[in-house]
């Protein structure tokens, strides 16, 4: 008789590949039903006058005879006077500047696409991440993305409640939002809003050092402006036919006085009254989401020894279960729970992480990770759970739990080297110039994040999601993430904060980025 | 999982890329569930198909409170029973003639794209009563416990586990007896 486990592995592997027919017929509805969509959205929304494109080949002949004309001459150009009426831009700033201010002001709603783009000193560029922006005359919206991935990682929702301005945030990564209010804010806008922008960059051309010529732009002939400013320069591109931005490029802003490294603000994909839904604009907090306050909340994740199983699998690895707690008054957001092996002589060795959580107070979720693999020497499991805002919790001793693997190497079980213990008095225990915020712009890889708080504690937050929660002692710092490798920490002479070997070998220089510890996300930490 | 929320999230607000990645995610394991229930590739494919015209339609609305996969597997199977008794309807005939039918109609077609080490697996599954055929195919294949399957079925979590050892021993013979036939 065939087992029946062989008979449930055979159904297991069934495996059918849809055909390319009902491929094309999916794909189909949905572009159907996106239509249709955007049809019923555009029912509503103001007439655009702005997306007929002029591609006359004499009107780029004559801008490409001007912008020679300047080349060739040398000149720092701002040209007095139009040619003829297709050239708006020739004409004097003031002929044209006022048409597109006013019209700046008939908009409703303006979206853009931001991208923040790093500048190495060798002149390489490489995307950091990007957000989408909407915004209308009195609230704004933020979708920030991850910079290879077109998933949203976290929303901003600002809206007016009377004098007020109250900031909804929804992070998709720890599964939370928070509430924040910013009292007597009268114009949110100020700095914020596209179309605010585009009216400022309107009235920067007056100033324009440099015209760039045309350019076709997302499908539209563009003309451009260069303004040298003492940080760097500012181009704006204006759509030929609408004479509105199409994009606005922000050149070799410094990442950090005296750095450097330099950041491109690139804003394209400018869309005026793109017809979007009310709703764009109202909080939508998914169902599921936990209340999270940064620096108000207090959690207490919990785990002991106690509740920590290991058991050995069939196949000689081994599956970690550990049930963890959540001891605080308030909910807490999704945290990592992160898996060592344990050698007694060499320490932890880094297995598995995974997502945990979210948990209410007072109650417990369950985390559990098969195929854990253990080397020669290695005879305990260790667990420690990392909420993603640690400086928060309430009680940060009991985020560590073990346990000794029966029949393994009988050796005594110490506890592994990383867990340098936090000072026990309330003095500062690191230089007062490390503590803070500090960004290590990773060439090579995700980009990182450190938190140096006063007691000595430091959390380092990888663009990966993955973190490490440990501390200063005596000038050195163990990061499990690096096989916790001992590193020596000294502040330089430019304010940097270098992290070497015993040895001296430079491996991160490090930058301030803020002067208190923040463990937020990895991501436009210029801003 | 989270994956999936976000992509929910996002479907809700309107963005119809995120049911491309949904369909091109999820669509491979619909159409092998679809055609283990049905045996019936071409079959299968229509079921997949108006689960993602439901899906489409219900942008604005959809609230995900499970899996995605657990959800669209129940849409998939509820279409599947309908179209299964539509089957029926149309035979005249019992439930064991009709899976007897669509096996001969279209088990050579799954049997090969199945591949051949799955031939006599996919014959045998469309000799099962329908009943069976899902509950052996939606606990065993797309993992859901016995308690949805009998909500699903409207029957006790009794009948639908007595449901699953009936279609496991039977599967279980008719593999040892084409095994047998074969090896004399």
């Amino acid at each position: 008789m065939e087992p029946l486990d062989h008979i449930k592995g055979l159904i297991k592997k069934l495996h059918l590949k849809a055909s390319a027919d009902l491929d094309r017929r999916v794909h189909e509805d949905i572009s159907r039903g996106s239509t249709k969509c955007e049809q019923l959205k555009s029912a509503g929304a103001q007439p655009a006058i702005w997306r007929t494109v002029m591609k006359t080949k004499t009107a780029r002949f004559t801008i490409a005879a001007v912008a020679a004309l300047v080349v060739i001459g040398g000149l720092t150009f701002w040209p007095g006077r139009g040619m003829n009426g297709k050239q708006w831009w020739l004409a004097p700033h003031a002929a044209w500047s006022q048409e597109i201010i006013d019209s700046l002001d008939t908009f409703k709603c303006v979206t853009c696409r931001e991208r923040l783009i790093n500048v190495e000193p060798d002149g390489s560029e490489r995307i950091k991440s990007w957000m989408k922006k909407y915004s209308t005359h009195d609230r704004y919206r933020r979708d920030w993305y991850s910079k290879d991935k077109d998933i949203v990682g976290e929303i901003h929702w600002c809206v007016p409640d009377g004098s007020d301005m109250v900031q909804y945030t929804v992070r998709f990564d720890s599964e939370s939002y928070s509430i924040g209010r910013r009292t007597g804010v009268v114009d949110p806008n100020s700095k914020r809003d596209p179309a605010e922008g585009a009216r400022s960059c309107v009235e920067d051309m007056e100033k324009a050092d440099r015209l760039l010529g045309t350019e076709v732009i997302e499908g539209r002939e563009c003309v451009g402006f260069e303004i040298d400013k003492p940080v760097g320069s500012t181009r704006v591109w204006f759509d030929v036919e609408t004479k509105l931005p199409a994009r606005t490029e922000f050149r070799n802003q410094p990442r950090s006085p005296g750095s450097e490294r330099r950041i491109t603000i690139i804003r394209d994909q400018y869309d005026y009254d793109p017809g979007l839904t009310p709703d764009t604009f109202v909080p939508n907090i998914p169902e599921g989401f936990v209340p999270y306050q940064p620096g108000e909340s207090q959690i207490d994740i919990a785990i002991t020894d106690e509740n920590l199983t290991v058991t050995e699998q069939p196949d000689g690895s081994f599956k970690a279960e550990i049930a963890v707690y959540n001891k605080g008054p308030d909910p807490s957001p999704k945290f990592t729970v992160v898996f060592y092996a344990v050698d007694p002589d060499k320490g932890k060795r880094f297995l598995a992480r995974q997502a945990a959580g979210p948990v209410m107070p007072g109650e417990h979720v369950l985390s559990s990770h098969p195929g854990l693999e253990l080397r020669l020497n290695e005879s305990a499991i260790s667990v420690t759970v990392k909420p993603h805002y640690i400086a928060d919790e309430s009680n940060k001793t009991n985020n560590k739990a073990s346990a000794v693997i029966t029949g393994r190497q009988a050796k005594k079980l110490v506890e592994g080297p990383a867990p340098t213990k936090p000072a026990d008095s309330g003095e500062s225990k690191v230089p007062t110039d490390m503590v803070g915020t500090w960004f290590f712009d990773n060439p090579e890889g995700n980009d990182e994040q450190m938190a140096i708080f006063p007691d000595g504690r430091v959390v380092a937050v990888y663009a990966n999601g993955h973190e490490d929660h440990t501390h200063i002692v005596d000038g050195s710092i163990e990061l499990a993430e690096y096989d916790n490798a001992k590193c020596e920490m000294t502040i330089q002479e430019d304010g940097s904060l270098v992290q070497s070997f015993d040895l001296g070998a430079v491996i991160k220089r490090w930058n301030r980025i803020a002067p208190e510890p923040n463990t937020y996300l990895v991501r436009d930490l210029d801003q | 999982m989270l994956e999936d929320k976000l992509l929910i999230f996002k479907f809700n607000r309107g963005n119809r890329d995120c049911l491309r990645i949904i369909y091109e995610k999820y669509k491979d394991d619909l159409v092998t569930l679809a055609a283990a229930l049905l045996t019936n590739v071409g079959a299968a494919e229509d079921v997949v198909h108006d689960v993602f015209v439901s899906f489409i339609e219900s942008a604005e609305t959809f609230r995900l409170t499970g899996s995605l996969k657990g959800y669209l597997a129940t849409c998939v199977a509820n279409r599947a029973r309908n179209k299964n008794k539509a089957n029926r309807r149309q035979a005249g005939s019992g439930l064991e003639d009709a899976s007897s039918v669509a096996t001969n109609s279209g088990g050579s077609e799954s049997g090969a794209i199945f591949g051949e080490e799955m031939r006599r697996l996919s014959r045998a599954l469309g000799q099962l009563p329908y009943e069976q055929r899902e509950v052996l195919i939606l606990h065993a294949y797309s993992g859901m416990t016995f308690r949805s399957i009998a909500k699903q079925q409207n029957v006790s979590i009794n009948t639908a586990q007595g449901r699953y050892r009936y279609a496991m021993d039977k599967l279980r013979s008719m593999l040892d007896g084409e095994v047998k036939k074969w090896n004399r």
